[in-house]
């Protein structure tokens, strides 16, 4: 089953930021910062609903966070781009 | 490690043959905060409360009413369970307390606890100062006592974390529950087996600073409160955790299967269910809902799992188990060992008469 990663976690951070109410929309493209432009429960509760999204499209749970998502230096989310494709790279180990 | 060669070089694993557990008894404090009704005093807005209690998992927690001590609800749980095991204050020869909120900075609790229960002169009583990880270390002291020829020994565990926060910190404070255990180790034939760690450089992740004699620069006109670094924190605990319980069940010869409770330390609901998945866990092994009805109950957090959700089990049939705690120091720990028809009643929500 092939989906829509890019798609997906895109739809995921808009509904985390719905629900906090984000005084500003973050800007999507590949070079995006997130790590810098949310605090560190935003970040887990991405994750989370991330997860969420992805079990309900692929009927397996997927852990997407590991000690590098919290990283300062290493963190995927330091660039949009990588996160996707740290989606993508779970979703084909698990 | 083999029972022929020790533990492997540079590790610090422990094996008892003829120590096992006899009874937990828990107490948290009689005050229930809802944090639906505490978010707002904290500044948050209802979509911040509403994303805590889905993240975090956040829902209720239990802290003591006024000036209650962990001594007091570490004193009311040690009661209980001597009652409950018929074992009298007068044949306990060692009381181990691990707590980060002692009654005083010295003498220890632990001797303050050994005057209150009637302890005899003749037993040793001292502290261990540890958070998260301090059920599963002082398990291994007390198994360690034990295996060297103690009859009983009781081990008491705990904190009143909700007055070592500031109460205005929404990143903490809501976390925090107060509780108190205490365990009962006797001489039996059973097999238990113990993972130790430490890791020092971690140690400004979760700290309370100007609470000692170190005066550190950094940390000059900070108040003597609790303050967490939650990215820290959460990476630590995803690097290490799962690792620990692999090794864990390695060491005792076990396969997940074999177990049947994994017992874990309860930060959050989000880092317990990537462990639980990402370890294969079934879910009905692994409770997760401690934080969310008692609120971080620190070292007390294993046994506070245990009477507050697994009581019926603990006490009604042979189990093997693994804990793990994990947290302040930073450090790790994790047994697996087997219990039988322990004294484990259902977590008490006040302190006794006495």
């Amino acid at each position: 089953m092939t989906i829509d990663i890019a798609g997906l976690a895109a739809a995921a951070l808009q509904q985390v930021s719905t629900e906090l109410a984000l005084p500003e929309p973050i800007r999507l493209s590949d070079e995006t910062d997130l790590f810098a432009q949310v605090d560190s429960f935003t970040i887990v509760d991405l994750l989370l609903e991330t997860e969420q999204q992805l079990e309900a499209a692929l009927g397996r749970y997927v852990p997407l966070g590991d000690e590098a998502v919290f990283d300062a230096e290493k963190s995927p989310l330091r660039r949009w781009a990588n996160w996707v494709a740290h989606i993508g790279a779970r979703c084909h180990d698990a | 490690m083999t029972p022929e060669t020790g533990p492997a070089p540079g590790r610090a694993q422990l094996r008892f043959t003829q120590a096992v557990l006899r009874g937990l008894v828990t107490t948290v404090g009689s005050r229930t905060l809802h944090f639906a009704e505490e978010g707002p005093a904290l500044g948050l807005s209802d979509a911040e409360i509403a994303r805590l209690s889905r993240v975090i998992g956040l829902r209720a927690r239990q802290i003591v009413p006024g000036s209650e001590t962990t001594v007091d609800l570490c004193a009311a749980s040690a009661r209980r369970l001597l009652a409950g095991t018929g074992v009298r204050a007068d044949q306990v020869q060692a009381l181990i307390m691990v707590t980060q909120t002692p009654d005083h900075a010295a003498p220890s609790s632990a001797i303050a606890l050994q005057h209150r229960l009637g302890l005899p002169i003749t037993s040793m009583a001292f502290d261990m100062r540890l958070g998260c990880s301090g059920f599963v270390y002082g398990l291994c002291v007390a198994y360690s006592l034990v295996q060297s020829g103690l009859d009983h020994v009781l081990l008491c565990v705990g904190d009143v974390a909700s007055r070592l926060v500031d109460p205005t910190d929404h990143a903490i404070a809501p976390i925090m529950g107060d509780a108190g255990a205490a365990a009962l180790i006797g001489r039996g034939d059973s097999v238990a087996t113990f993972e130790m760690y430490s890791d020092g450089s971690g140690g400004r992740a979760l700290m309370v600073p100007n609470s000692g004699i170190r005066h550190v620069p950094d940390d000059e006109g900070k108040p003597a409160r609790m303050v967490m670094d939650g990215a820290a924190v959460f990476n630590f605990t995803l690097q290490r955790v799962p690792a620990l319980v692999r090794d864990a069940l390695a060491l005792a010869g076990r396969e997940p299967g074999d177990i049947d409770y994994f017992v874990l330390h309860q930060p959050n609901r989000y880092i317990l269910q990537n462990m639980q998945k990402r370890l294969g866990l079934p879910e009905a092994k692994m409770p997760m809902a401690t934080q969310s009805a008692y609120g971080n109950q620190n070292a007390a957090s294993i046994p506070g799992t245990i009477n507050g959700f697994l009581a019926d089990a603990f006490a009604s049939r042979r189990l093997t188990a693994l804990f793990a705690g994990f947290g302040i120091g930073l450090s790790w720990a994790a047994c697996v060992l087997e219990t039988d028809r322990i004294y484990c009643p259902p977590t008490f929500a006040e302190l006794d008469d006495q």
